[in-house]
């Protein structure tokens, strides 16, 4: 276990202290941040235009939760569809090109510590990523709770439970795909094919609800469960079953152990 | 090109066709046949590749990575399976989520679970929605959470209407009257009349406690005949009520010396002469116990129920409702189209139109000692009752001198008795009147959008339970802001400035202080 740390902090340091991870969280909190302004954009002129239209019926639907926090969150959903296989693609690959991983494979570390050290690293990195996302509802929550926002109760507008699922939800979204992204990443020495065939795996599992559509009973039911939306759609409203963490753990168990198994091929190949 | 080369761009090509056809299956247009034989032609390929170098497949069984391969390969099956299984168990038996909203909206209300919990047998839903429709996630939502808590006790399947024709015609659904939810027991059916957890459950309820109940028509005055398919019969409304488990039988009023204790409700379906005394009697004397009338008249004909009607605050005038403006189109000037309903149970969450061909107008008495009756349906303002028969005959009418306004089609008078009388047999006395007779039959029972519906609504509520459940819809609570400018800016600044920003500069500070290193 501590060689697995001692690999996660090396994994970390890299990412940190090159221009790499800052790039990523860069362009995926302006991405967000854009979304997330048009969301309570358009939400604000609801409440202007029913307030001046005293129609407090309309009023009672309005709900900050639904209308900006929980599409913000499936949207950043799709930011790390394209975040992911960037951060992901030099997990192991990187190491082949750069030619230490023989260094590595000589070393006393077992794969599985190699394995789990990036995986661990990897974590951190979608930890950070979610951190950042959980300011955009803490900036709106700072505002009312100064009492520049005026909200309908005395308490904040934002249903911090509801917010922590969604978060809790995109971190499993996160992992999940570094655990795809990890594997892939295993597989080549081009960090560039990793992050290729890692954002096509990807993408087809986002999309299997699409092709859902088209479909009747068990099939679309298997397709349905099998997108990553569903479930993270779970998360985002507030309302996760078992299921959905089962699902999220399951990459979590199968990206790692086949990464592992790449890992320790290199020795029989 | 040697033939080892040819092996293995042939291996290649196979190996390709083969991986693609899972997901041509899934994604492309080809049928299942094509992609079938897209595998086999892969595998064939592959075949070639070994064939054209046989050297290579002993070379694989004997290198030392295959033993690693294989079992790496075995276990990774098996991982995978587990994971499946597991996946599986969570999704059937651990259907239960946790509901981290604040106002508990994706909970259940507690009558929904009770009345789940108390099923005794499947309760079985068809969603008629195709996978286009809007609410088509919504609902499979609420389906979900009943039957997560009904267990197999409440089922449900999606049909869509366009691919299974034959269902729909099966369960009546109307054509082009979008989405519909039925929930079925046994034989019984009822659709639900708005798709929330309230609808749900209330029908839920309807199906699986009445078991089955019983109306009688009456016969011997010319009424409509329940087994009539013809243009007059009401042999459609009877079999739908039927599919709602409401069972129809007919009584002639002089052969019993009482009502049938197993009636719901009496139903007098357009009376053509006039009811003799004695029948009269048993009317009432059901009435003052808790019985459950409806009257379906016609104008110019003399009931000899209109002393009953009085009684409770009910008057048929004797005339022919005329609407020039609000009739159906190609139709004589006697075909009022209604769209007006009160609040009451039958026209809860009603809002198709009706229409009543040649039906007479109705008045609410404000008799203090009789129940308040309620107009239940009413005419747009520009009707008139005519009562020039004469001229009306010779298709003409006008409204001079005549009762001009928004006149009642269809009234309705209800009396709670007192608890604890013996002879009773319900706890209300309901009393339903129609100036009209002809509206739920079989022509103009399909040709009026709501028709039917009003009529098994009405007939409904007469041998339904009185106590619906109500569930007020849960929704988050509501909150909104009034920001400023100057606020609006501020969260701006802070959402693409400070933060993407923040992040930017620290990036590239130590991009340049690491080179500089």
């Amino acid at each position: 276990m501590r060689n697995a740390l001692a690999i996660a902090k090396k994994e970390l340091s890299i990412y940190f202290t090159t221009p790499t991870a800052y790039a990523v969280f860069c362009g995926m909190t302006f991405i967000a941040g854009m979304m997330f302004l048009a969301a309570l954009g358009y939400f604000q002129r609801m409440s202007m235009q029913f307030l001046s239209f005293q129609q407090p019926q309309l009023l009672d639907h309005l709900n900050l939760t639904d209308m900006v926090v929980y599409p913000l969150l499936r949207n950043v959903g799709v930011i790390f569809l394209f975040m992911t296989p960037f951060l992901s693609m030099r997990l192991v690959a990187d190491e082949k090109r750069s030619r230490t991983f023989e260094l590595l494979m000589t070393s006393p570390l077992r794969p599985f510590e190699i394995m789990l050290g990036k995986y661990l690293a990897a974590l951190g990195l979608m930890a950070a990523a979610v951190i950042l996302l959980g300011l955009f509802p803490l900036i709106v929550s700072f505002f009312s709770a100064s009492g520049t926002l005026m909200n309908a109760g005395t308490t904040s507008p934002v249903e911090w439970p509801t917010v922590f699922s969604g978060l809790a939800g995109l971190f499993l979204v996160g992992a999940a795909m570094m655990a795809v992204g990890m594997f892939v990443s295993s597989l080549t020495e081009s960090v560039v094919v990793s992050a290729l065939v890692t954002f096509v795996v990807l993408l087809v599992v986002w999309i299997l609800n699409w092709q859902a559509g088209r479909m009747e009973g068990t099939a679309r039911a298997v397709l349905d469960y099998l997108s990553m939306p569903t479930h993270l759609d779970a998360f985002a409203r507030g309302a996760p079953a078992l299921k959905d963490l089962v699902y999220f753990l399951s990459f979590m168990i199968l990206g790692p152990f086949f990464t592992e198994r790449a890992i320790e091929a290199h020795r029989w190949a | 090109m040697n033939s080892k080369t040819l092996g293995q761009v042939l291996g290649a090509v196979g190996v390709a066709i083969l991986v693609s056809s899972p997901i041509l299956l899934l994604f492309g247009a080809a049928g299942s046949g094509f992609v079938l034989w897209q595998a086999i032609i892969g595998l064939l390929l592959i075949g070639a590749f070994l064939a054209f170098d046989p050297g290579q497949v002993g070379r694989v069984i004997s290198g030392k990575g295959t033993f690693f391969a294989a079992t790496a390969g075995g276990l990774g099956l098996l991982l995978v399976a587990a994971v499946a299984v597991g996946n599986y168990v969570a999704a059937s038996s651990f259907p239960a989520q946790w509901d981290l909203t604040k106002n508990k909206i994706f909970t259940l209300a507690p009558d929904t679970q009770k009345t789940l919990k108390g099923l005794t047998q499947t309760v079985h839903a068809y969603a008629f929605y195709t996978p286009s429709d809007r609410d088509y996630a919504g609902v499979r939502d609420l389906l979900q959470r009943y039957h997560d808590v009904g267990g197999d006790k409440f089922t449900y399947q999606f049909v869509d209407p366009d691919k299974s024709p034959a269902k729909v015609r099966e369960f009546g659904i109307k054509k082009d009257s979008g989405p519909a939810l039925v929930v079925a027991l046994g034989k019984q059916q009822d659709k639900v009349q708005a798709v929330s957890e309230e609808g749900l459950t209330n029908a839920i309820v309807k199906i699986s406690h009445g078991g089955e109940k019983k109306i009688y028509f009456t016969t011997g005055h010319g009424e409509a005949d329940i087994k009539d398919t013809q243009a007059t019969g009401y042999s459609q409304v009877v079999k739908a009520l039927a599919n709602e488990g409401i069972q129809s039988d007919t009584l002639n009023l002089l052969d019993v010396k009482e009502i049938p204790k197993d009636a719901e409700a009496i139903v007098i379906a357009g009376p053509q002469k006039r009811f003799l005394d004695p029948e009269v009697k048993l009317l009432s004397d059901y009435l003052k116990v808790g019985g459950h009338v409806a009257v379906l008249l016609e104008p110019q004909v003399r009931s000899g129920l209109s002393g009953l009607m009085k009684q409770y605050g009910i008057q048929a005038n004797d005339d022919e409702i005329i609407d020039p403006l609000s009739r159906l189109a190609g139709t004589n000037l006697d075909v009022p189209v209604v769209g007006n309903y009160a609040q009451h149970a039958i026209t809860k969450d009603f809002n198709e139109t009706t229409v009543f061909p040649t039906c007479r107008s109705l008045t609410a008495l404000s008799d203090p000692s009789a129940p308040r009756p309620l107009a239940l349906a009413t005419t747009n303002p520009t009707a008139w009752g005519e009562t020039d028969f004469a001229q009306l005959a010779q298709g003409k009418a006008s409204p001079e001198g005549m009762v001009r306004g928004s006149l009642a089609v269809a009234i309705v008078a209800s009396k709670t008795l007192p608890a604890g009388r013996t002879d009773d047999r319900s706890s209300e006395i309901r009393l339903a009147v129609f100036g009209d007779s002809e509206f739920p039959d079989n022509r103009w029972g399909a040709i009026g959008p709501g028709n039917q519906d009003l009529f098994m609504n009405t007939v409904s509520w007469m041998a339904g339970d009185t106590d619906r459940i109500t569930i007020r819809p849960r929704s988050r609570a509501a909150s909104h802001l009034t920001m400023g400018q100057r606020e609006m800016t501020l969260v701006q600044f802070f959402s693409i400035d400070v933060l993407p920003v923040t992040l930017l500069a620290v990036g590239i500070a130590i991009w340049r202080v690491r080179r500089s290193k």
